[in-house]
């Protein structure tokens, strides 16, 4: 595998492991998780800037986080805690400006975006503003980016990258770092402020490794 | 705060100084930094005497981080500029480590990944390590885009900034890492771990209590460009662009106890920001200012010189941070040579000094809502209200006089001018009128100045209405 192809295919882990460190805490999934800290780190992710904030969460996840300490905090922040949801994971929720209206419209042009890439979200699966859905969507493009570096198919890894680049900009690096602001000021939490800011230095990081990708590799230079 | 100095001994590198105590000398650093996590594992701060031009910046920084130790806050010191003079070189070596002790952790908005420059079809897919640059960070809550500052936009050599909306947007992707947005900015809005007024401070300090056979002089250089300056007695000061430097900085480190300073231009290696320019307004400004002290303009150059400072040491809160003009001038003054306060004008002044034309002026207020730094204020008490002015605050940015409705007929004009009589009378009454109260409720419904500025505009065909406009506020009239 070619070092443009192994550095997709990491990302592409990276967001779907920080998709599912955002789903609902279940037993299977810790350990997943947990599992995942070691074969991305072997990866050579010390070499990466957002390093610096992945170790404290790795460490948090690692020492011991169970279902039972993180059920209670993830209900309070993102799901329907006693005051209401603390913190929603929600694009929408930090663009609309609390005007309803404005709710409909984000999410259409989210899903118009979606469609534009050749996918579509499903009933069952989180709101299409979700993160997890968003991190997914990522995940789909680096994938599709790490096959084209593989195959040589240089002009179809810039249109891939093309692609991150436009969906990084309007959507997650948007908003990512007011989630982590809300989640900062919703009170002590080590797990998920821990996370907020491994996620919030990834989503900053990658945005810029693509456009260094593409600069790289002359498109957009 | 730990700080561990590392050197290259790389072989048939002669540069460097092999007897620095305090240093530890590693083999071919610059090229296999394969074990510097375990040497620098307990640190909190590094610097490394390097050979720029061999060094591994990717797998240095790797290292570093691997230590849990900030990589964008490594001091490098190239060879060079430590050649010869083992006391000098210590003396540099001491600066770079206060100066790393003192400077700030980054955050992951300062980091920008470089692969490097485009290569060839072939070449894209053996992709490197990327290595990191400090690029700058707008802090939203104190910026002044939304009153209308583009100080930032107007000083980018490049295209990094837009305005849109009464917000910045900052491509990080088109920045050049000068920093010329940090010095420019009225409000310190924008900052960078690569150079901070607590580091700066902390390296001069350091550089001016070693121990030499003579005061050492400094020259502020471009890290971006590995000029390196080897002159006897002289220590760099890396800062991200010579263009970035004000022409207090250069004063601030002679006011610190420093015996030359300058300020090095940097197209002679290859840059093409086209700095020269600037830095020579810059050097001439500082020797202006010194000249109006009555102290040797030669102190400051754009080169090492050879005259010195007997200047003494000032305590100066922040002379390289936002509001460090101001705080310089005024020091420069408390030396002063002269019997009379400095005073400096031109289009390279870093102050302003604004005038209000009384007779044009409808105390709108507008100038003090637009102005980013606050020199202009506005105050309203019984029956009166007031723009003020401090001069201290003003940056020139001359954004008041567009903004200005009565801009036309001259109500509003700024100077270019460093005046320390202005600079240390503080906040001033410029502008002051009455207002007209309404007769319903009571309250302010405008300036005399302005309604009467209306009249003459609806002339008299309009006496009826103009009476009613000057008897009751919006609200009362039902226009609100």
């Amino acid at each position: 595998m070619t070092q443009a192809a192994e550095l997709a295919r990491l990302r592409q882990g990276l967001y779907r492991f920080f998709g599912g460190a955002l789903a609902p805490p279940e037993q299977v999934r810790l350990e997943q998780l947990r599992e995942s800290v070691e074969l991305l780190e072997s990866m050579d992710l010390v070499g990466f800037a957002f390093y610096r904030e992945w170790r404290p969460f790795a460490a948090v996840l690692e020492s011991g986080a169970t279902v039972a300490n993180l059920a209670p905090e993830y209900v309070r922040l993102f799901a329907s805690g006693t005051k209401g949801v603390l913190c929603p994971p929600i694009e929408s929720f930090y663009r609309s400006n609390g005007r309803r209206e404005a709710i409909a419209e984000i999410v259409t042009e989210i899903q118009d975006d979606y469609r534009a890439l050749g996918l579509t979200t499903t009933t069952d699966s989180e709101a299409p503003d979700h993160a997890t859905t968003q991190l997914e969507i990522m995940s789909t493009l680096a994938a599709r980016e790490s096959a084209a570096w593989e195959m040589q198919l240089l002009k179809e890894a810039e249109s891939v990258l093309e692609a991150e680049d436009r969906f990084s900009s309007r959507h997650l690096a948007l908003w990512i770092p007011h989630l982590r602001a809300r989640v900062h000021s919703a009170g002590p939490n080590d797990f998920y402020a821990a996370y907020v800011d491994a996620l919030h230095a990834f989503v900053i990081h990658d945005k810029d490794i693509i456009a260094g990708l593409r600069r790289w590799s002359g498109v957009g230079a | 705060m730990k700080v561990k100095v590392l050197a290259c001994a790389s072989p048939g590198s002669s540069a460097i100084p092999t007897d620095l105590e305090g240093v530890d000398y590693v083999e071919d650093l610059c090229r296999k930094p394969g074990d510097l996590t375990a040497m620098i594992g307990g640190a909190d701060r590094v610097v490394m005497l390097v050979h720029p031009h061999e060094l591994a910046l990717a797998d240095v920084q790797q290292s570093v981080r691997d230590a849990d130790i900030d990589p964008l806050g490594v001091q490098f010191i190239s060879a060079e500029s430590v050649a010869g003079d083992a006391q000098r070189a210590r003396t540099i070596v001491a600066g770079s480590a206060a100066r790393a002790a003192a400077s700030s952790d980054s955050r992951p908005e300062h980091s920008r990944a470089t692969f490097g420059g485009q290569r060839s079809r072939r070449e894209v897919l053996k992709l490197p390590k990327p290595y990191y640059e400090a690029v700058p960070l707008i802090h939203a809550d104190s910026c002044a885009a939304a009153d209308g500052c583009r100080a930032c936009v107007g000083e980018c050599p490049e295209t990094a900034y837009r305005w849109a909306a009464g917000k910045i947007q900052f491509d990080r992707d088109a920045c050049v890492t000068c920093g010329r947005c940090i010095t420019a900015c009225p409000t310190g809005a924008i900052e960078s771990p690569a150079v901070s007024d607590r580091a700066l401070v902390a390296q001069i300090e350091s550089l001016v209590t070693a121990t030499l056979p003579h005061a050492i002089s400094v020259a502020f250089v471009c890290r971006q460009r590995g000029l390196s300056v080897s002159a006897p007695g002289w220590a760099e000061i890396e800062v991200p662009c010579s263009g970035m430097v004000p022409a207090t900085w250069p004063i601030a480190a002679l006011l610190m106890g420093v015996a030359g300073a300058a300020v090095v231009p940097c197209s002679s290696a290859g840059c093409d920001l086209g700095n020269d320019d600037k830095v020579a307004h810059t050097v001439a400004l500082a020797a202006s200012l010194l000249e109006a002290a009555g102290v040797d303009p030669s102190l400051v150059g754009s080169s090492p010189g050879s005259a010195a400072s007997e200047l003494g040491q000032r305590e100066m809160q922040d002379p390289f941070g936002t509001h460090g003009p101001t705080e310089v001038v005024m020091a420069l003054q408390a030396i002063s040579n002269t019997d009379h306060p400095i005073a400096v004008s031109g289009s390279m002044a870093f102050r302003g000094v604004v005038d209000i034309d009384l007779d044009a002026c409808t105390l709108c207020l507008t100038c003090a809502e637009t102005c980013p730094s606050g020199a202009l204020s506005h105050a309203s008490s019984e029956g009166r209200v007031a723009v003020s002015f401090d001069a201290a605050l003003c940056t020139g940015c001359i954004q008041c006089v567009p903004a200005c409705p009565e801009v036309e007929r001259g109500a509003i004009s700024v100077e270019r001018r460093i005046d320390a009589a202005l600079l240390a009378a503080g906040r001033q009454t410029i502008a002051e009128a009455a207002t007209v109260q309404c007769e319903y409720c009571g309250r302010p419904i405008a300036s005399s100045a302005m309604l009467g500025r209306i009249s003459e505009l609806l002339g008299d065909e309009h006496d009826a209405a103009m009476s009613y406009l000057a008897r009751r506020c919006m609200e009362c009239r039902g226009a609100s």
